[in-house]
């Protein structure tokens, strides 16, 4: 079972000297993560390699609306076969607007939900967390195997002017 | 020596050069008449406890005045009951008027609405920094906005039980909602801008609201639902990527939908085939108007904010300055509308529609004034940048510019049906003392909303906030300090 070790920092410029460190004891970047209330741009510490499709559930949500629309508002019209003002059993500008607003309606839908599930949410398990990271503190979350390299992680975050040192668990 | 404008350019035409004392000046003057941006210096548990303190600190001001609200708001649903259970016959509605100021004030509104998402969207995608104090009130006002437009609907048509005719359920007659008609288009439209507005306030709302939740003192009873709210949000570098790419994605796709949503609107007029109403021009017209008076209603709730709740470290009137450059934009936009829907009429003299402009100022000459007044008024002082940097002015002109547009949608609605094609069927009509004690609630009860929104939610994005402290700095360039942006590639 991994150990997760979590340091506080004051300054970005700490984390940011510790990651070299790190690797010299074969830490790789994806045993790292970084905590903080606002986002720091990728690549300040370590770059994300995470490349989360958002863009295509952003689209095939999207195609789902289009379909349900086109459904909705064309095959009632042609399965209901009510003539009103003279327009043709199936009328082809409304099933263009209602598809229209049905397809960024899935769009927006799929964003929504590919953000939650990308952002690994809801959790609400206690994982390696410190409520002073709200209070700007910034986290370094960093993941190994055994006790003998948590206690090396903890000495190069000492080394790095480390505020707190925790042990805990997580998943990233 | 002075250093008044006209003085300085009397000078600079006899070649003098204006002393680096005269520029300090200048600079100084210029910058505290704008309001700096937000102090970089600012120490980050000050930011953390002055973003939250309307949340957390409750004056007796407010008690009093939500008490106040939720009176009004209840005598409007008691007049909604009385009219449900007596019929529409207490309302002012007769043949051939059957739309009134319940549809008049819908449509004012969703027009309200608009301004939020479109300029957080707009200025999120353009990555305007001066935005971030800004977007929480702008997307808040657009979802209560909306919040209160969809009760209009359901007012106005009387016998609110079978609403569900407009839901795609087969009714008694196993029958569904005709999509021929702009109102079931209408229907749709609304639906998925409250549902994409609530989708984007949340998403935006979603670090502050973890913010919230760690510094929410123990055993306080927010605790619990923050803690719900925030999914376990803890702000992990892999989050924030996901958030920022799934903020963009948001902003795009509420922008592609802000606009049709208000062309829907104009079409349950336009496409009927009535004089007044069946105009091509409708659709734009409506957007602009109410991007015009969105923009209005956003600057208006920031002051407010600024006043009530302290804010005026975070809501600068800088930001305040900005905006009022853009309601300034999209007031002479209206007005050009305006004009141009009044030549094609008046030039071409089409009798039906002449007619009704005649109408309107012979029975509502008070309304006309006030509306058209006000925003000859409103684009005038806008243009003097005093009244751009001066919080009064610019409440009292953006109450006025939507007390304008108010006018503007009733006067939309009422002239033309009331002056039909046929002049055996004229006839007039005032709202009643129930519409109009049902929409003074609506107003209240957007309020209310607000207020209660501000004590259960964080009103400022203070996550974007910090953003902005962390990718700015103050930078000197020769003898001038100035706050410079780090223009970081997002990352798609």
């Amino acid at each position: 079972m991994s150990i997760t070790v979590l340091g506080l920092f004051d300054k970005i410029e700490e984390p940011a000297a510790m990651v070299k460190p790190l690797e010299d004891i074969s830490i790789h970047e994806k045993d790292m993560a970084l905590i903080s209330v606002a986002p720091y741009p990728d690549g300040t510490v370590f770059y994300d390699e995470d490349h989360s499709p958002l863009w295509a559930i952003a689209i095939i949500c999207g195609i789902i609306g289009f379909i349900a629309a086109c459904g909705l508002a064309g095959w009632t019209q042609w399965h209901i076969n009510l003539n009103v003002g003279g327009k043709p059993t199936l009328s082809i500008p409304p099933v263009v607007i209602i598809a229209y607003e049905f397809t960024l309606a899935g769009a927006v839908l799929g964003t929504f939900f590919g953000m939650i599930y990308y952002a690994q949410l809801p959790d609400w398990n206690d994982l390696a967390y410190d409520q002073e990271i709200s209070r700007s503190k910034i986290g370094v979350l960093v993941r190994c195997e055994d006790e003998a390299t948590a206690v090396k992680i903890e000495e190069i975050m000492r080394a790095h002017n480390v505020v707190t040192i925790k042990r805990g668990r997580d998943d990233f | 020596m002075t250093d008044n404008p006209s003085d300085r350019r009397n000078r600079a035409r006899a070649g003098e050069t204006p002393s680096l004392e005269e520029l300090r000046g200048i600079a100084a003057r210029k910058s505290a008449q704008h309001g700096n941006d937000i102090d970089l210096n600012m120490p980050e548990a000050w930011l953390n406890q002055y973003s939250l303190s309307p949340m957390f600190y409750t004056s007796k001001a407010y008690f009093i005045f939500t008490l106040a609200l939720s009176s009004v708001v209840a005598w409007g649903v008691a007049c909604w009951f009385y009219q449900i259970y007596n019929g529409m016959g207490v309302t002012g509605l007769r043949p051939p008027i059957f739309w009134g100021l319940y549809i008049a004030t819908f449509v004012f509104w969703v027009g309200l609405s608009h301004s939020g998402t479109i300029v957080s969207s707009l200025l999120r995608l353009t990555k305007a920094n001066w935005r971030r104090p800004v977007l929480r009130g702008a997307e808040a006002m657009t979802a209560f906005s909306l919040m209160v437009a969809g009760i209009f609907p359901m007012i106005h048509v009387g016998r609110v039980w079978r609403l569900y005719y407009m839901f795609p359920l087969p009714n008694q007659r196993s029958l569904w909602p005709n999509y021929r008609s702009p109102l079931a288009w209408d229907m749709m439209a609304i639906s998925v801008y409250l549902t994409a507005s609530m989708i984007f306030l949340y998403t935006g709302l979603l670090p502050d609201i973890a913010l919230a939740r760690d510094l929410c003192p123990k055993g306080n009873w927010r605790k619990g639902y923050l803690t719900v709210l925030s999914l376990g949000w803890r702000g992990t570098h892999r989050q924030w990527h996901v958030y920022e790419k799934a903020s963009t994605f948001l902003a795009v796709f509420v922008l592609l939908i802000a606009p049709s949503v208000h062309t829907i609107v104009s079409w349950d007029f336009a496409m009927s085939i009535t004089p007044g109403w069946h105009t091509p021009l409708f659709g734009p017209y409506f957007v602009v108007g109410a991007i015009y008076s969105g923009v209005a209603g956003v600057i208006t709730l920031m002051i407010i904010l600024r006043y009530v709740f302290g804010l005026d470290q975070i809501i600068r009137i800088m930001h305040l300055y900005n905006l009022a450059k853009l309601e300034l934009v999209m007031g002479v936009i209206w007005a050009y509308f305006y004009f141009v829907e009044f030549m094609t009429a008046w030039y071409a003299h089409n009798p039906v529609e002449f007619r009704i402009w005649e109408y309107e100022w012979e029975r509502f000459p008070h309304l006309m004034i006030i509306m058209l007044g006000g925003t000859a008024v409103a684009i005038f002082l806008l243009s003097f940048h005093k009244v751009r940097t001066s919080p009064a002015w610019l409440l009292g002109i953006t109450i006025l510019i939507n007390i304008g547009m108010y006018i503007e949608r009733y006067l939309i609605v009422v002239p033309v049906l009331t002056h039909r094609d046929n002049a055996y069927t004229w006839t007039d009509y005032t709202p009643s003392f129930i519409e109009i004690s049902v929409a003074a609630a609506a107003i209240a009860y957007f309020l209310l909303l607000y207020a209660v929104f501000s004590k259960l939610l964080p009103v400022v994005t203070v996550a974007d906030i910090r953003e902005g402290k962390i990718i700015s700095g103050d930078v000197r360039i020769g003898n001038r300090e100035l706050r410079v942006y780090a223009d970081v590639e997002e990352t798609l």
